[in-house]
């Protein structure tokens, strides 16, 4: 037996089931990174097959091997430099057509290829019956039909890739030809040959690619100065022959090839009534069904997922009926009471312990409130960006996130963006981490530019915690709670389209909305596997990754809060933040706010937004949180002016440190930090004295 | 042999064959080829409403920018 590795790539087109498929054949033995240099995912994960390891390496998911985007430049960089052993390419076999036009461009570039058709009992259901023996003659590479949610057909499929792997079978992949254009991709193939750049790649792939005009290519090619104005000059010259640019020619040319296949392979018989996709479609895709539909299915879903994290709203719910006792044990349940809990027991056992040892008191505060709760603070972010991710993973797998860009795409030009940005910009009411990472969905480099630096300014969870905290704090009646939580979001709402105007203004002087085109997945049950298992996964990355950070972050803020110049100190008032909050104090009685410990608890907000109201219990020795802001004694005015503040300004560490994985841009990350504490003080100062001013009227 | 105009204004629910694709540059229209909608191939629109276009192709469904629309040219079938 040997010991060898093999590497296998998945290459697929966007919701053919790739990630299904990787996951159902590598089980837990994954490995996540980034691309070198990029931002794009690599999955990498490890499969045993009676005793022979396989890597299986995930490619990015495309329509195409074109050089459009960065992950089609990735998956065909990798084919022709790594050369995988194997590559499995996955098409569906429901829409055939459509992803068998990656699977030819796969065998242009190679031969070592097996092609698996996905999703074949929805197809057999659907009454369409695919002829595989004569497909994989046709095709010249095995054809194997799966289906990777219900895992049938798999262990086939292994066996399969091993056979090429092994070269076992030969395979003899199909070549495309070009017809008219035939003559120019053999005259190229042959000049290609001279260019030394060019020549780890297939030449006959080469050509044809210079032909549609792979400026990728071309940019490699650029020392073969002959070649690449040749190819310039038999592209003007075939355009000008049959009157259209070879591209055109060549893809629709592709498509006929498949057409026949599909024709000559694929029976479908008529399925008389209309399919269950057809149907919701009618409904979520509808003029105002669709609007509102979409509206019902993201508030259903931030409800869920604020109430698993924090409790709310489902506590207030059950507290305006009347069911106190129920509220609490939701809080206490909820994700957040929990970790809280456990965090607290831990202190108190290792203080205890740490007692008993005799550590004097400085060591037990700096474990217990330093670092335990330094780690806690970590970990309090865990749950936020891990349900996100779900439901992120939930609205994709299910198809129901291309529904709401669609119909969301009107409202999002608004903002100078298209459908596509608007979900990531939505699930940043429960975590900003996330979105600001879903951005990652957006091809366009500007409109992903546009909507990173907006996204920090949604509203998430920790912050709406702290503002339903002062609401309930300054105002008896709930009207008037609910009023002011609704007169925030709505200025916030206002400030991104305002900070959208700004930046397509100054920033983004030549950006113009990219136009909608997204694919609609028929819809389907998602797996609750997958999604928990990428949701788990990209959290953790993020936490591994910024958790040192955080951490740090918190420490430091321990020992300002704890120690001034006096050295250690019980009285806050006494600490290095004080020093710092009062240091600060004159930019916040511009804001009307001249308290130094609302500055200081801006400060801590830096770390986490929800440790402001904890660093105000702190300050004021009031346990409860309600009562001890309520102790800070502001006025309307200063009550509104400190919340607007505290939802605008810079965001936490987490999110300026996610904003830095995404964007890999120091400037941009500069640029967010800044704009943001700008806004947050000319936004303080305005609605401080303009509310006074209309106060005095009164 | 219906008349030619512009997937934007061409009718719902009935099937119409592209006749012209109108590429601009190395832009994102190509995408357009790309999923299949080439001089030739017979699609479909779902509905018009609201905002962008849906279309079938191949039985497929995309949704498109009306920019998008105004460069595919069809024939009702």
């Amino acid at each position: 037996m040997s010991k060898q590795e093999y590497v296998v790539a998945l290459a697929g087109s966007p919701n053919v089931g790739k990630s299904t498929l990787f996951n159902n054949i590598t089980g837990l033995k994954q490995h996540v990174g980034n691309w070198p240099g990029k931002t794009v995912e690599r999955y990498e994960g490890l499969l045993e097959h009676h005793g022979i390891k396989i890597r299986i390496v995930d490619l990015p998911g495309t329509y195409s091997l074109g050089a459009l985007s960065e992950e089609e430049v990735i998956a065909r960089e990798f084919i022709v430099k790594e050369k995988p052993n194997a590559i499995i390419v996955i098409v569906n076999a429901i829409e055939l057509s459509q992803s068998l036009y990656l699977a030819l461009q796969v065998l242009e570039l190679a031969s070592n290829v097996v092609i698996a058709i996905n999703k074949i009992d929805a197809a057999e259901r659907r009454g369409i019956h695919i002829n595989y023996k004569g497909l994989e003659r046709a095709l010249g590479v095995p054809v194997i039909p799966i289906s990777a949610l219900n895992r049938v057909g798999l262990h086939n499929l292994i066996e399969r890739v091993l056979e090429v792997v092994k070269r076992k079978v030969k395979t003899s992949p199909f070549r495309l030809s070009y017809g008219a254009i035939e003559y120019y991709v053999k005259d190229l193939e042959r000049r290609l040959v001279k260019c030394k750049q060019l020549e780890m790649y297939p030449s006959r792939w080469a050509a044809i690619r210079l032909l549609e005009g792979d400026e990728y290519l071309e940019k490699i090619a650029s020392d073969c100065a002959e070649l690449t104005n040749y190819v310039k000059t038999i592209r003007e010259r075939t355009a000008e022959e049959l009157g259209e640019p070879p591209e055109m020619l060549m893809i629709e040319r592709r498509y006929r090839v498949i057409n026949e296949l599909v024709n000559k392979y694929v029976l479908t018989e008529k399925v008389t009534s209309p399919g269950f996709s057809e149907f919701l479609d009618s409904i979520m895709l509808h003029k105002i069904g669709g609007i509102a539909s979409s509206i019902i299915i993201l508030l259903s879903l931030l409800t869920v997922l604020f109430s698993i994290n924090t409790g709310f709203p489902l506590n207030l719910i059950f507290e305006y009926l009347g069911y106190e006792e129920i509220a609490s044990v939701i809080e206490e349940y909820s994700l957040s009471g929990i970790l809280s809990f456990i965090f607290s027991y831990l202190g108190e056992v290792v203080s205890n312990l740490l007692h008993s040892l005799g550590a004097p008191y400085d060591i037990i505060s700096l474990i217990v409130d330093g670092v335990i709760a330094g780690v806690g603070s970590v970990l309090s972010f865990f749950p936020l960006i891990l349900t996100v991710y779900i439901a992120f993973g939930f609205l994709e797998d299910s198809g129901i996130m291309a529904r709401i860009g669609t119909v969301g795409d009107r409202i999002a030009r608004k903002l100078g963006l298209s459908g596509k940005a608007i979900i990531p910009l939505i699930l940043g009411l429960g975590c900003n981490v996330p979105a600001i990472m879903g951005t990652r969905i957006l091809e366009n480099d500007e409109e992903k530019t546009l909507s990173i630096l907006l996204a920090p300014l949604v509203p998430c969870q920790a912050r709406l915690f702290v503002l339903l905290v002062f609401a309930s704090a300054f105002f008896k009646s709930p009207l008037i709670q609910t009023a002011v939580v609704a007169l925030v979001y709505l200025v916030d709402i206002a400030l991104i389209v305002f900070m959208s105007y700004i930046l397509r203004l100054t920033l983004l002087r030549r950006y113009e909305p990219p136009e909608l085109l997204v694919e609609l997945p028929p819809y389907h049950r998602p797996s609750l596997r997958v999604i928990s298992w990428y949701a788990w996964d990209k959290s953790s990355h993020f936490i591994k990754k910024a958790g040192t950070i955080i951490f740090v972050l918190s420490v430091i803020t321990w020992i300002l809060i704890n120690y001034g110049p006096v050295g250690r100190t019980t009285q806050v008032s006494e600490s290095y933040a004080a020093i710092l909050g009062k240091a600060l104090s004159p930019i916040g009685s511009l804001m009307g706010l001249p308290d130094w410990r609302l500055m200081l608890s801006l400060e801590v907000g830096f770390v986490a937004k929800e440790g402001m109201v904890e660093s105000i219990v702190l300050m004021t020795g009031i346990d409860n949180p309600v009562k001890a802001v309520r102790s800070l004694n502001l006025s309307l005015p200063q009550v509104i002016a400190f919340l607007l503040v505290m939802i605008i300004y810079t965001p936490c560490i987490p999110t300026v440190s996610a904003f830095y994985q995404e964007s890999k841009s120091i400037k941009l990350t500069i640029i967010l930090v800044i704009y943001e504490l700008i806004l947050a003080l000319l936004i303080g100062i305005i609605s401080y004295n303009l509310i006074k001013f209309i106060f005095n009227l009164i | 042999m219906g008349k030619i105009l512009p997937l934007s204004l061409a009718p719902e629910s009935v099937p119409l064959k592209v006749v012209e694709v109108r590429v601009r540059g190395r832009g994102q229209s190509r995408r357009l080829l790309e999923i299949g909608i080439v001089p030739g191939a017979v699609i479909k629109i779902i509905t018009k409403a609201p905002g962008p276009l849906v279309i079938e192709v191949n039985g497929a469904r995309f949704a498109l920018g009306w920019g998008h629309a105004n460069r595919v040219f069809v024939e009702v079938l």
